[in-house]
């Protein structure tokens, strides 16, 4: 019974609906389109570089590479000895600098070295004594490459050798007195000390970076003799890297 | 009584089966009308026939250094498809095995074309950042290290000041780009070159290692391995009704002084 009155009514609310639907159109958009490119490249930053030294006949002889794959670097050398020898320098690319630094005329790509640099030790004196330990510290420093606008590079004299980095964090897990002690070696030693001293100890420091935009230097250093060489080394810079190359007699 | 009796027949209770069949029918009804007539084909012919072709197909393309890199055109063929390419940006911009040299401006000019039939209004949206080596963003290296130059600011590209972000820029293209044929359909550049700033080289991290006698000073540069990425997206709506069109696509709110649009809301 109650079907029947609702009945018609559902009937004609669904006719109605059906008759209002026939109506409905299709629906209008603007028209629109569009276009989306996207592209990178990876930066490579990162030197190392290694000094190789002979030593034969009181000269150095002194080579640096650059490490495969890293980036082009500019690199400088400077000796330092006791007062009472003179270091003579000869060598194919290098040009000596107002400044004491021996430059190296060309870029050094990565997985390049420089042509050698000889470091000739005179004024050895014949006494024994003398020819038994010596010291001549050989530091060398690289700095990346930077380039103009245009692409060009700096040359070598455009280059600033002093440019400061934004240094971060310090991990230290040594000792705060070793790390003085390296910057006070050759202050108040005795020569027996600075023997074993150098023959690898605090104040040898390696600096094996893997990457800097400022200074990396090498040194290389010989049996302990004159404090001042030492001194000369510290205040040269903050970074000294030193491999050790005996020199004996 | 028997009138009584009379009225009572003639209100015939009528069977939910005829109402069902005669909605039914006038459903068929209904469809069926809807169905349009028959055509039938032209069956003279005249000396002269001429006949207006007018297609509507939207289409814009992005350009670098004079070759397009990526389209998206309705398909003439007015079946609802698109002609699409989607290309790499800066992928021609260093030669085979030479990697990118920091400080160094690299030619990159940018511009839109019209590659449709009707005319559009443009806007290019350019994000820059930086990605680490795994290749998440990364959000402490600012964007302004990417240098992409714009130019023609001013003049032919307005920026929305209100849409800027340190990764975003997003410029509209003040006048007209007309389809080929109509008149200019190729923007000017809205971008000449690309260079990346040296200062991403200086930072760097030191770490101090003591092993026994042996004290180890490793720097490290910061941000080696980083990849910088650069996207651009063009749009382009119809010219009919653009301020309305460009307030339904682009949600923003246009004007138009001889025909040079401009943004009425964005922020002096």
């Amino acid at each position: 019974m109650r079907k029947r009155r609702y009945y018609p009514g559902i009937l004609a609310l669904a006719a109605a609906v059906t008759v209002a639907s026939a109506g409905i159109g299709t629906a209008w958009s603007y028209f629109t389109t569009y276009a989306e490119a996207a592209g990178g490249y990876t930066i490579r930053l990162g030197d190392r570089t290694e000094i190789t030294e002979d030593f034969t006949d009181w000269t150095k002889h002194v080579v640096i590479a650059n490490e495969e794959s890293a980036e082009p670097v500019y690199i400088r050398v400077r000796a330092f000895c006791g007062s009472q020898y003179t270091i003579v320098y000869s060598g194919e690319g290098w040009t000596l600098g107002s400044d004491g630094y021996h430059y190296y005329n060309s870029i050094v790509n990565g997985g390049g070295t420089t042509a050698p640099l000889d470091l000739k030790i005179e004024g050895i004196s014949e006494e024994p004594e003398a020819m038994e330990s010596f010291n001549v510290v050989v530091i060398y420093e690289s700095t990346p490459v930077k380039h103009h606008e245009d692409g060009t590079p700096y040359s070598v004299q455009e280059t600033d050798w002093s440019e400061i980095l934004d240094t971060g964090s310090t991990v230290s897990t040594g000792k705060e007195e070793d790390d003085r002690e390296t910057e006070n070696a050759g202050t108040g030693r005795t020569n027996d000390s600075q023997e074993g001293a150098v023959a690898g100890s605090t104040d040898s420091q390696e600096d094996a970076a893997t990457g800097r935009s400022g200074i990396q230097e090498g040194s290389t250093g010989g049996e302990s003799g004159s404090r001042e060489d030492e001194d000369a080394v510290n205040s040269a810079g903050t970074e000294t890297g030193t491999t050790e190359g005996g020199g004996e007699s | 009584m028997k009138k009584q009796e009379k009225r009572k027949k003639r209100i015939k209770a009528v069977s939910p089966l005829v109402t069902v069949v005669l909605f039914v029918v006038a459903v068929a009804m209904l469809l069926g009308g809807s169905i349009g007539g028959t055509r039938a084909a032209l069956t003279y012919y005249s000396e002269t026939y001429t006949s207006r072709i007018q297609m509507y197909d939207i289409g814009v393309g992005l350009i670098e250094n004079g070759k397009e890199v990526s389209w998206r055109d309705y398909n003439s063929a007015g079946d609802g498809t698109w002609n699409e390419h989607t290309g790499v940006l800066l992928e021609n911009m260093l030669p085979e095995g030479e990697s990118l040299t920091l400080g160094k401006t690299y030619q990159e000019n940018l511009n839109v074309r019209n590659s449709g039939t009707i005319n559009q209004y443009v806007r290019v949206s350019i994000y820059k950042y930086w990605l680490d080596p795994e290749g998440k963003k990364l959000r402490d290296l600012s964007p302004d290290l990417i240098d992409l130059h714009l130019v023609n600011l001013g003049t032919d590209w307005i920026e929305d000041e209100g849409a800027r972000t340190e990764e975003r820029t997003v410029l509209y293209y003040n006048k007209l780009l007309y389809a080929q044929g109509e008149g200019t359909s190729e923007t000017p550049l809205f971008a000449d070159t690309l260079t990346i700033d040296d200062s991403i080289a200086k930072k760097v991290t030191q770490e101090t290692k003591q092993e026994g006698n042996y004290t180890t000073i490793i720097t490290t540069y910061d941000y080696d391995g980083v990849k910088f990425q650069i996207e651009v997206e063009v749009d382009a709506v119809q010219e009919h009704n653009a301020e309305d069109a460009i307030w339904s696509a682009w949600g923003k709110r246009v004007s138009f002084q001889d025909g040079i649009l401009s943004l009425t809301d964005s922020v002096e």
